[in-house]
């Protein structure tokens, strides 16, 4: 990290190698769009070069990386509600359908569910429910305060279950219309 | 409000969130790998050179009102040369000359010059109606530069794709207008747009991410191209 840091490229390709997983693991999560990921940990890995000499403690490359990807998702919403929309096929994944825990209606109403939070909001519910970190630390990385963490993560999971019960009771509703 | 964890609905987020992938397809690093290059890294702190920093003080003080004149001159230059700029300079920035002025003795270098990459899948709008074209998968490639088609002095965009002509037209003129925004000439070319497109540019990340955005293009395959991803800056 050293060497990346004072300019040497190849240290730096594998340094985005060794992370570029992690990165795209985290973008796609809060973007729920594998382009726009790709998009995003691109961005996040140009910063990382960028920036990396102004990096005071390497021993914080982790948290900081995290905090550059979660950025670089931030902007990807945003420039996206600018942008034209734009027409893009999603293919199904057949192992999905076979998960017997958790069916393809099941994860539909929850990526429905998810789409209806902020930013934010998604990039707190993903670091703690997904990272596992706890609100401390999602609080440090983020450069917010414990209480904002808090309340971001409440209010981001009673948003989620009010979707999910709306969703259920237009279903329900809608059957009994047709029966 | 507390955040306490519900014990009920969190292994089921916690599930969802783990199903989705965990690895980045290989053109991401391919591409990151490929701009770094051209990218500069940013310096912690400005280092006073050596040379500098042994010079006698009488030489710095020397070099110091030096410094000054010149800025100084500069502005009563820049003064004399625009009086009816009363108030300051305009903010807004002077495009370079477009095709318009062909006869320019100088290519003047545009904002956008130099090579940019974006990865597509091929599923993106205009691409065949929304399926797969295998044509449109791959790197693909805006250059901004002086005209490879006769005079060298206009500015163009080349768009250089991993298959056969597509979307986007082989070569086009381009126009930098006020408000930064180009425009991208028709492309007379085989399979090229008929009609010229309007674009809003915005580079961010010291210049190095290329956002094209707007609608004013009717030529569609065109403008899914030049919109559906940020370039990337991989040679200057």
């Amino acid at each position: 990290m050293d060497r990346a840091a004072a300019g040497d490229r190849d240290a730096f390709s594998a340094l985005a190698a060794a992370t570029v997983d992690r990165c795209y693991a985290l973008a796609y999560r809060i973007l729920r769009d594998p382009y726009r990921a790709q998009d995003a940990t691109q961005q996040a890995l140009i910063g990382a070069w960028q920036d990396l000499p102004t990096l005071r403690d390497l021993d914080r490359f982790d948290a900081w990386l995290y905090r550059l990807v979660v950025n670089a998702c931030y902007i990807e919403i945003r420039s996206d509600r600018r942008r034209a929309a734009r027409v893009r096929v999603l293919t199904l994944d057949a192992d999905r359908s076979a998960d017997p825990a958790t069916g393809v209606a099941d994860r539909d109403a929850l990526d429905h569910a998810f789409r209806s939070l902020t930013p934010e909001q998604r990039a707190v519910v993903v670091s703690h429910h997904y990272l596992g970190y706890p609100l401390t630390e999602i609080a440090e990385n983020l450069g917010i305060p414990v209480g904002t963490a808090r309340s971001r993560l409440h209010y981001a999971v009673r948003q989620l279950r009010a979707v999910l019960d709306s969703d259920a009771r237009n279903v329900a509703t809608s059957q009994e219309q047709s029966a | 409000m507390n955040g306490a964890p519900n014990p009920s609905f969190d292994p089921r987020i916690a599930s969802w969130l783990e199903d989705d992938p965990a690895t980045a397809p290989a053109q991401v690093l391919e591409t990151v790998i490929a701009s770094i290059p051209s990218i500069p890294q940013r310096r912690a702190a400005l280092r006073v050179p050596w040379s500098v920093s042994r010079m006698y003080t009488f030489a710095r003080a020397l070099v110091g009102v030096a410094v000054v004149a010149i800025v100084a001159g500069g502005l009563i230059l820049a003064s004399l040369r625009s009086p009816a700029t009363v108030g300051g300079p305009s903010v807004t920035p002077s495009p370079p000359a477009g095709p318009s002025s062909a006869t320019t003795a100088t290519y003047s270098p545009g904002p956008l010059d130099g090579t940019w990459s974006a990865t597509f899948s091929g599923t993106e709008a205009g691409f065949k109606s929304g399926a797969i074209d295998p044509r449109g998968v791959g790197t693909w490639k805006l250059v901004f530069g002086p005209s490879p088609q006769g005079s060298a002095f206009v500015p163009s965009v080349i768009t250089l794709h991993p298959g056969t002509q597509l979307a986007a037209g082989s070569a086009a003129l381009i126009e930098y207008l006020p408000g930064g925004v180009v425009q991208v000439a028709a492309d007379p070319g085989v399979g090229g747009c008929s009609t010229p497109g309007t674009y809003h540019y915005v580079l961010t990340g010291t210049t190095v991410v290329l956002t094209l955005t707007g609608s004013g293009d009717s030529c569609l395959g065109r403008a899914a191209v030049m919109t559906a991803h940020p370039w990337i800056k991989t040679i200057p």
